[in-house]
């Protein structure tokens, strides 16, 4: 084969903005050749809400929900920098009890997000079965938060001064045995993944980003953490009350993506360290700061007066920003985030601009995937935890045991579902036409069954050759369609009924071009 | 905090260039805002130090004014790729172009859309609730 066939023509492949699999919207438009990829260019901007906008024109308590929904995984983290903001600009005291329960909770939610992280990474892998583990352990996040702040993911907890109501009663001892049941998890997710040939194959040595380049491109997180640098805001920012506490910042050294799924496994084992020493020192006191709330209401009285309310929207008193700027910053668990608040002396700020964490990771998408194999994509964007907004995880994934019961290893389910569907209580539909409804399925399974007499054996099992009329199987099962809508009008569900129709159309999909075939053939063969 | 204005604009570059190299100073982050509704443009560069085992990064924080009329910046992607999108997105909202920038394009809004959303003065198209005047 000479190598001047092929041409040196790169193609140009859209990853559209819907992906499967949890990953939000983000289009790359990759230039490929062959299997390697020439380069890549994310384009965002389809998931834009205007939160910055949206900032200027609402208080920080109207502000709160709004600030859940940038990244869902974590939410703790980012109602804490829009609390953290104001109050590093006004000079708030949070009371003792109210930074232990804040660091509680961003820490169950630093676990939350790196579990929500290694299911879908690892299904983009290929691996499925974590992606189901991870929800269960997350259920359990699930169970405390709704406890404690009453819903299971867009919170709405902290407030200026501290946090919005006290944990229940008992809620420390239900904490503390999650803590002992997730160690227990994590080892099962090391059992699973760490040590397995393929996950390595698939990880190790992809994206290698060195320490300098880190710092040139600005990246923060598990991300700067896995090439070497120790920077763990935690640590260097001493906020909230991590320094009281005994844990160690997590990092690698290589930078490739296994590193940075090491730190963040480990980064869960060490958060749960912290979660068990803040839960045996948490002291009692106060839970909010009401210092804040009380306001001055003699402000404006000829403009709040009764002939003027109507004129726009007020917000009722609340917290005022002082006329000084000010950069707040945590360590989410995607890396940095931060916000850039100028306040202006009234309820609203006069510049709310938010640093997130991964639109600054996914800068050096380009340059990491500039010589990889068009597989590793998905790892390296895996890897950068970006969260884009997609519809609300839906956390009705059904907890099912798997059918491992019937005979050994499950071999004999298939036999034990055909036996339970014969023998289980029929339900006729009390609405429905119940003769339809009953001889649907006997006809399309009399169809087939009968289909099968037609076909000849001769001594020994072998087929005779023998001029039976093909069209005469054809034609016996082709009644089975008949048979589902049958059984699908007599349902009196329309849903059944379309599900009926659509199993119809399908089947009778498949013998209209089989039949065809065969007439030609046999009209052929006959002349 | 230090500020830049008028014709120290353009040597906007070999300032952080230098801070870069001698004080290992990283960008956390950049972004833009405008004084007032017919001020000035503001670009911010935030600048902190990576040191291990100090108790408080020193930082910088350096503003560049630009005026509304012509707002140009010459870009630190030079001195740091970290304000790629960055920058983009500061053109995108505020309309601040920067020079030698090499793929200044919008990146949130989509790339046809009229207006610098983010400045005060700003009147969203086609939005007809109550707007309160600043």
């Amino acid at each position: 084969m000479n190598l001047s066939a092929t041409e040196k023509d790169l193609m140009i492949v859209n990853m559209g903005p819907h992906h499967p699999s949890m990953h939000g919207v983000l289009r790359l438009i990759v230039t490929l050749d062959g299997e390697d990829v020439v380069d890549c260019e994310p384009i965002l901007g389809y998931l834009h809400r205007g939160m910055e906008k949206i900032a200027e024109n609402r208080t920080i308590i109207q502000y709160l929900p709004y600030v859940t929904r940038w990244d869902y995984l974590a939410a703790m983290f980012t109602e804490a920098i829009t609390v953290n903001g104001p109050e590093q600009l006004g000079n708030i005291q949070v009371p003792k009890r109210a930074s232990y329960i804040r660091v509680i909770m961003l820490e169950l939610s630093r676990i939350a997000s790196h579990l929500l992280w290694i299911g879908p990474f690892m299904a983009d892998i290929g691996a499925q079965t974590p992606f189901f583990y991870i929800f269960r352990e997350r259920e359990l996040v699930y169970d405390l938060f709704e406890a404690a702040t009453g819903m299971r993911m867009m919170h709405n907890y902290f407030r200026i001064g501290g946090v919005a109501a006290d944990l229940p009663y008992g809620w420390l001892d239900k904490c503390l045995d999650f803590c002992d049941y997730f160690l227990t998890g994590i080892v099962e997710y090391q059992k699973l993944i760490t040590r397995n040939p393929i996950f390595l194959e698939r990880v190790e040595g992809i994206g290698v980003i060195g320490g300098e380049e880190a710092i040139n491109w600005g990246l923060s997180g598990p991300m700067l953490r896995a090439s070497g640098i120790k920077w763990d805001l935690r640590k260097v920012d001493h906020y909230e009350c991590y320094d009281k506490f005994d844990w160690e910042i997590q990092w690698q050294k290589e930078g490739d993506s296994l590193a940075r799924y090491l730190v963040r496994i480990s980064e869960m084992t060490e958060s749960i360290k912290i979660i068990q020493q803040a839960l045996e020192g948490i002291p009692g006191g106060p839970y909010e700061n009401l210092e804040i709330r009380c306001f001055d209401r003699e402000r404006d009285p000829e403009w709040n007066d009764f002939e003027y309310r109507f004129i726009s929207k007020k917000p009722s008193p609340t917290f005022e920003l002082p006329r000084q700027e000010l950069y707040a910053r945590m360590e989410a668990p995607k890396g940095e985030l931060g916000i850039f608040l100028i306040g202006d002396q009234s309820g609203f700020p006069w510049r709310w601009k938010i640093r997130p964490p991964g639109f600054i990771n996914l800068q050096i998408l380009p340059q990491l995937v500039k010589r990889m194999k068009l597989a590793d994509i998905m790892t390296i964007l895996g890897v950068l935890v970006i969260v884009w907004l997609e519809r609300e995880i839906s956390a009705g994934i059904q907890q099912r045991i798997g059918p491992e019961y019937a005979g050994p290893l499950g071999i004999l389910q298939a036999l034990a579902d055909g036996t339970k569907l014969l023998f289980k209580e029929n339900i006729l539909p009390s609405r429905g036409n119940t003769r339809l409804f009953s001889i649907g399925p006997a006809i399309a399974v009399i169809s087939i069954l009968l289909s099968f007499s037609v076909i000849p054996f001769s001594s020994r099992l072998i087929l005779a050759d023998l001029n039976i009329g093909i069209f005469l199987w054809i034609a016996i099962s082709s009644i089975a369609p008949v048979g589902l809508l049958m059984s699908g009008y007599g349902s009196n569900n329309k849903y059944s009924f379309l599900g009926g129709l659509r199993a119809a159309a399908q089947s009778i999909s498949y013998e209209i071009p089989l039949t065809l075939c065969v007439l030609s053939i046999s009209l052929r063969a006959i002349r | 905090m230090v500020t830049v204005t008028g014709r120290w604009i353009k040597n906007i570059q070999m300032f952080l260039y230098f801070l870069k190299i001698k004080f290992i100073y990283i960008l956390k982050f950049n972004t833009a805002y405008d004084v007032a509704p017919d001020g000035l443009l503001v670009s911010v560069y935030h600048l902190t130090r990576i040191e291990y085992g100090v108790d408080q990064p020193e930082e910088v924080c350096i503003k560049v004014f630009a005026p509304r009329s012509n707002p140009r910046i010459p870009s630190v992607f030079w001195v740091w790729k970290s304000s790629d999108f960055q920058e983009r997105e500061s053109y995108d909202m505020l309309g601040i172009s920067y020079e030698n920038h090499p793929r200044l394009k919008r990146i949130l809004m989509p790339e046809s859309w009229i207006g610098w959303p983010l400045r005060k003065d700003y009147i969203a198209p086609n939005f007809y609730e109550i707007q309160d005047a600043h």
